[in-house]
């Protein structure tokens, strides 16, 4: 028994290499066949009508019929037609690829993996062809595998997809033969057979890739092409015949397919010039990985097109028939240009024309509205989603599709998380990214495990490490948009801000004190009630612009951080430089007591209500501004909160000073205040550094095991990248530089002191030097 | 399935009986290398060493031109009146030798030289480096500074050395690298120009120098799976621009003819594939073991592109050359369709060898 059991495994063996040698002839003789249409074709449009026909007149494809398994295939090989030779050539070029692919169903299905293979590497392909997940479906070492119908349709879908390229892509080629006059009876006679033939995609190869919309392609004729119209209407003759042809293709799309896939395209045009400028420096790879992905979502987004475009054509024609054919130039410019490791701006300006196309003309962006938090939470959902289900297609043995919900769930995480957590933490970040793809030592990453069709526990464990290296991101975003930090923001600067008001206006109305001043002073307090009254609509009024510009995202928020830092800079100036702050002290008491001098009671009154609203608008406009970038950065209720109790502070000042005529030691509540605001400085600085990091406006260079706590980054602005620590601790040199200078200065131009005793300082000497 | 049978039955039963005789000797025989990487370095050692022997005689006839010019006070109609058939016997031997280093040596190399990370600056300073100011991000400069012995500057960053210097001298299709002869010696010669003899004689000097360099280099390399691979991803598609410019070529000959000098284009291309061919069948081997039909599928498509450039050539030939809008845009198309399914096959490779997709050759 043990005997014969190895002989007939013997056998089997002797067989498949007999099968093999047996195939090998088969395989030749269909590249015979192909070469000779192709030939003949030749002979035909050289005028060799006689040569054109023996070749053309349908001899391979019969002879190929004895050899071919599938019933359907049979019946293609040994169908007849007539027409010209052309149309015949034409007709059997296509009608060999759709033998292939009901011959590579056939061998699959009997789980003859070799002549699978086999077969399928004889269909011709589209350009821009994805293939390489099927090919791994074929690619095992266990043949009862492949039998299995799951297989059958990702296959058949596959065939189908290719054909359906092809087809287009062979009406791209004839519209283009007729457009340029180059096109004679002949061309039109052969393409257009190919593309009937090719479109009458055989039912049962329909159905196994679960198709339920039926084309009607047998009603197509050739279109009627006379070589002797008017070129105008040869022209038109084909885009109507196109668009028969076009309304007969199966829609291989379902519309959350569509929808999930004009999504990715999106998001993969924004993911690219990111991948590139972290793969890429100078002309030289510096991130490998980071480059293969530029390269191979710049594939994926050309495939993504190609599938997209007959649903455009249907549904979006307009901006279809203009547009299309411009992003798809601009796609395989991007394509030629990656391996070129051509300047990074190069890359940005190709994927900026795209994207632009995509958004103005096809309504496509990856862009999500509303709050920042809400959407970091919306896309961790996603990521979490779109992991679970392929983790479960994994389960189920679907690895084409657990792959197609990874890139979903990567390109998820890529644009949306990634960005926001390196400029925190660039190794998190790192660790996160690469967990998707190929991950790292003693952790290897989802891609590389579903490539590897690895075992079903290291896979989970591969879900499990993302998600968690995810969640800790999250939570780090969570952190750095805490409202304790924003609340205390709003405190210091309102505080800072109301007090230099108050100083302000204390030192004016203390040069107008007496009854004779009544009028002069409920002038300039008029004037501070209307600034007030004009700061709320300044806030009002940019915090409308500003929500107006949320779709702008990070980008908004980093320019209206530079606002911020330009405020700040100017209000730490106040508190170091005696210039800015007497000079503005005297010109505004210049000014009152000028307003008090004019002798028309009316323009008094206006001067004096001038003063008024220049001593408090200066200081509103600047905190209304400044306000609202931590609106844009936190939550409103912490600024609110923040707000109202820097308010209550200054309305507390303001009422002892003004009601009660009580003296504060205002030079040190300026001091502290001071502090306070170079200390907010700092950490907004640090933010902004990350805003544009995260944007791509600044670089990230990370330190190395450098761990800088949550609380550190959120109290002083430091992050754990060169950037991000150098730039903060710059501006604090500067600050502290320009202080010193400052004294030094000061102690230069300050006179000998003199000997008599100087008169009393009041509140309108002030000047802060610490 | 009768009929299955009964047509290969006879193949079958050779097979058979070829594994049956095959098999204990295949048992008992050394394992065969893993990849055929030896071979493809061997394959551009060999073509290298017979180019440098050619650049080598083209350096001799070179100096015996020279020798000739300067025998005659730098004189050039006085070399042609006084050894005229000689200085055109090497010239003719010159043109000879550029045939063979070029378009028997190099041409045959090019694929695995361009494509190829180690080897791709010799690509742009011999054979596809532009003129500096012509040069882009996809068409690099060629850095060659070609001096005489008198210190003349010869080209300086002006193209590369075997289609804007030597190529050009040879055949007379650049005024700078030529002299005019007076009447009397242009009746005598039946030529109205001859090659500078300073041009020859830099540049054959320069062709050994680089040729040795270029060799020892070559003996030096250690090919890899993920280089060999690269070069079939990135040169197999430059059919494609290649045989655009065949197309364009056809409808417009004196605009484009350009660098065709000592050969045709469709042999140009020829020779860049015919060295694809011979890196794909080098690497075939372990594509073989994972997956036998997507190798047969690209030995298949390797050599239908070899047969189609045979047949277009020989369609090049016939009829004087002329040919149908409909035949040069069908061939075109028929490259193109080649290339386009090459590409996903070349990926699937990958894939299947598991090996990063590699970077595209450039100079950094």
């Amino acid at each position: 028994m043990k005997t014969c059991t190895s002989r007939l495994g013997l056998a089997g063996v002797a067989f498949a290499f007999a099968s093999q040698f047996a195939f090998a002839g088969l395989t030749e003789d269909f590249h015979k066949t192909q070469e000779q249409l192709n030939e003949a074709l030749l002979d035909a449009y050289a005028g060799d009508e006689a040569r054109g026909q023996i070749a053309g007149s349908s001899r391979g494809l019969v002879e190929l019929a004895p050899d071919l398994r599938s019933a359907d295939a049979i019946a293609l090989a040994q169908s007849q037609s007539s027409g010209s030779t052309p149309t015949l050539i034409g007709r059997q070029r296509a009608l060999l690829q759709h033998i292939a692919a009901l011959e590579m169903l056939q061998a699959q299905r009997t789980g003859d993996v070799a002549s699978s293979q086999q077969w399928r590497a004889l269909i011709s392909l589209p350009k821009f062809a994805s293939d390489q997940d099927s090919t791994l479906l074929l690619q095992t070492a266990d043949p009862s595998s492949v039998a299995s119908p799951e297989i059958s349709r990702v296959l058949a879908k596959e065939y189908l997809v290719w054909q359906v390229m092809r087809v287009r892509q062979l009406l791209d080629f004839l519209q283009q033969q007729v457009a340029h006059g180059r096109a004679t009876q002949g061309v039109v006679d052969a393409y257009a057979a190919e593309v009937v033939t090719l479109a009458q995609l055989p039912a049962s190869l329909v159905e196994t890739a679960g198709i339920t919309s039926q084309s009607e392609v047998t009603k197509i004729d050739s279109p009627l092409w006379e070589a002797t119209a008017d070129p105008k209407r040869q022209a038109e003759v084909i885009v109507e015949w196109r668009d028969k042809i076009e309304a007969t293709l199966p829609n291989l799309l379902t519309d959350s397919d569509i929808s999930r896939m004009q999504r990715l395209l999106a998001r993969l045009l924004k993911i690219i010039p990111r991948e590139y400028e972290n793969g890429v420096a100078d002309g030289r790879i510096t991130i490998e990985f980071e480059y293969r992905e530029a390269v191979s979502f710049t594939d994926k987004a050309q495939s993504l097109l190609n599938q997209l475009a007959p649903v455009w054509k249907q549904e979006q024609t307009f901006a279809y028939e203009k547009y299309h054919a411009e992003i798809s130039a601009l796609l395989e410019k991007l394509a030629e240009q990656i391996p070129n490791l051509v300047p990074q701006k190069e890359i940005v300006s190709l994927v900026s024309q795209a994207n632009e196309i995509l958004e103005r003309e096809f309504h496509i962006s990856d862009r999500r509205s509303g709050d920042k938090n809400d959407v970091i939470e919306e896309t961790a959902l996603e990521v979490r989603a779109s992991l679970g289900s392929s983790l479960a297609a994994v389960e189920a043995g679907q690895w084409e599709v657990a792959e197609a919900l990874r890139l979903d769930a990567y390109t998820a995480f890529d644009s949306e998380i990634e960005p926001r957590v390196l400029p925190r933490n660039p190794n998190l970040g790192r660790s996160a990214e690469r967990s998707f793809l190929d991950g790292e030592e003693g952790a290897p990453g989802i891609k590389l495990l579903l490539d590897r069709r690895a075992p079903m526990d290291e896979i989970q464990a591969a879900y499990e490490r993302t998600l968690g290296l995810m969640d800790q991101g999250v939570e780090l975003l969570k952190v750095a948009v805490s409202p304790a930090t924003i609340a205390v923001t709003t405190f210091g600067i309102v505080a800072r801000e109301g007090l230099e008001a108050v100083i302000i206006l204390t030192a004016l109305l203390a040069g107008l004190r007496g009854p004779e001043n009544t009028h002069a002073r409920r002038g300039i307090s008029q004037g501070a009630w209307l600034a007030v009254l004009a700061t709320i609509v300044t806030f009002w009024l940019s915090r409308t612009i500003v929500t107006s510009l949320t779709q702008y995202g990070e980008k908004l928020e980093s320019i209206v951080s530079i606002l911020a830092v330009i405020i700040l800079l100017i209000v730490t100036n106040w508190v170091f430089h005696k210039f800015y702050w007497a000079g503005w002290n005297s010109r505004l008491r210049t000014l009152s007591k000028s307003a008090t001098g004019v002798t028309s009671q009316r323009w008094e009154w206006f001067a004096l209500l001038g003063v008024g609203f220049l001593t408090i608008y200066r200081e509103g406009f600047e905190t209304a501004l400044f306000l609202q970038s931590l609106l844009l950065e936190g939550n409103i209720q912490a600024v609110i909160f923040g707000g109202i109790a820097g308010l209550a502070l200054i309305a507390g000042i303001g009422l002892l000073t003004f009601r009660y005529g009580v003296k504060l030691p205002y030079r040190k509540l300026l001091i502290v205040t001071g502090v306070l605001v170079v200390s907010i400085m700092v950490t907004f600085v640090g933010s902004t550094v990350r805003l544009f990091q995260t944007v791509g406006w600044l670089p990230i260079h990370p330190i190395p095991h450098l761990h800088i706590p949550n609380w550190v980054s959120l109290w002083f602005g430091l992050y754990p990248s060169w950037e991000g620590v150098l730039i903060p601790l710059a501006t604090l040199a500067y600050v502290g530089g320009a202080w010193l200078f400052t004294r030094w200065y000061a102690r230069q131009e300050r006179p000998p002191i003199p000997q008599v005793n100087s008169p009393k300082r009041t509140v309108a000497d002030i000047s802060i030097h610490p | 399935m009768n009929n299955f049978l009964k047509k290969y039955s006879s193949r079958t039963l050779s097979a058979l009986l070829a594994v049956g005789l095959l098999t204990p000797a295949l048992l008992h025989a050394a394992p065969e290398p893993s990849s055929g990487l030896s071979e493809i370095k061997k394959f551009l050692v060999t073509k290298l060493e017979f180019m440098d022997a050619a650049t080598s005689d083209f350096s001799k006839n070179a100096a015996a031109y020279q020798q000739i010019i300067d025998a005659n006070g730098g004189d050039y109609n006085r070399a042609a009146l006084a050894n005229g058939p000689e200085l055109l016997r090497l010239v003719g031997k010159m043109q000879d030798d550029y045939r063979t280093f070029h378009n028997k040596g190099y041409e045959t190399i090019e694929g695995v030289v361009a494509g190829t990370k180690t080897f791709v600056a010799y690509d742009v300073y011999l054979d596809a480096g532009v003129p500096k100011a012509e040069a882009s991000t996809d068409s690099p400069f060629s850095p060659l500074v070609l001096k005489s012995k008198s210190g003349r500057i010869i080209s300086d960053r002006n193209g590369n050395l075997f289609h804007y210097v030597i190529e050009p001298a040879l055949w007379g299709t650049k005024s700078y690298y030529l002299e005019k002869l007076n009447p009397e010696a242009a009746e005598k010669l039946g030529v109205k120009y001859l090659p500078k003899a300073d041009v020859l004689t830099a540049a054959s000097q320069e062709a050994t120098v680089k040729l040795d360099e270029f060799l020892a280099k070559a003996k030096a390399w250690q090919p890899t799976l993920d280089e060999c691979v690269g070069a079939l991803i990135w040169m197999t598609p430059t059919l494609n621009a290649y045989f655009d410019e065949w197309r364009d070529s056809r409808y417009d000959p004196v605009a484009s003819a350009g660098r065709y000098v000592a050969q045709s284009r469709v042999l140009d291309m020829r020779g860049i594939m015919s060295s694809l061919q011979i890196t794909c069948e080098a690497i075939l081997p372990e594509l073989r073991q994972k997956n036998p039909a997507l190798a047969d599928q690209l030995k298949f498509e390797y050599q239908s592109i070899m047969n189609f450039l045979d047949r277009v050539d020989s369609r090049d030939k016939a009829n004087g050359g002329k040919m149908s809008v409909a035949e040069i845009e069908e061939m075109a198309y028929q490259a193109k369709a080649l290339t386009d399914q090459i590409a996903p096959h070349l990926k699937q490779m990958i894939v299947i060898l598991n090996l990063k997709l590699p970077r595209k050759p450039v100079l950094s």
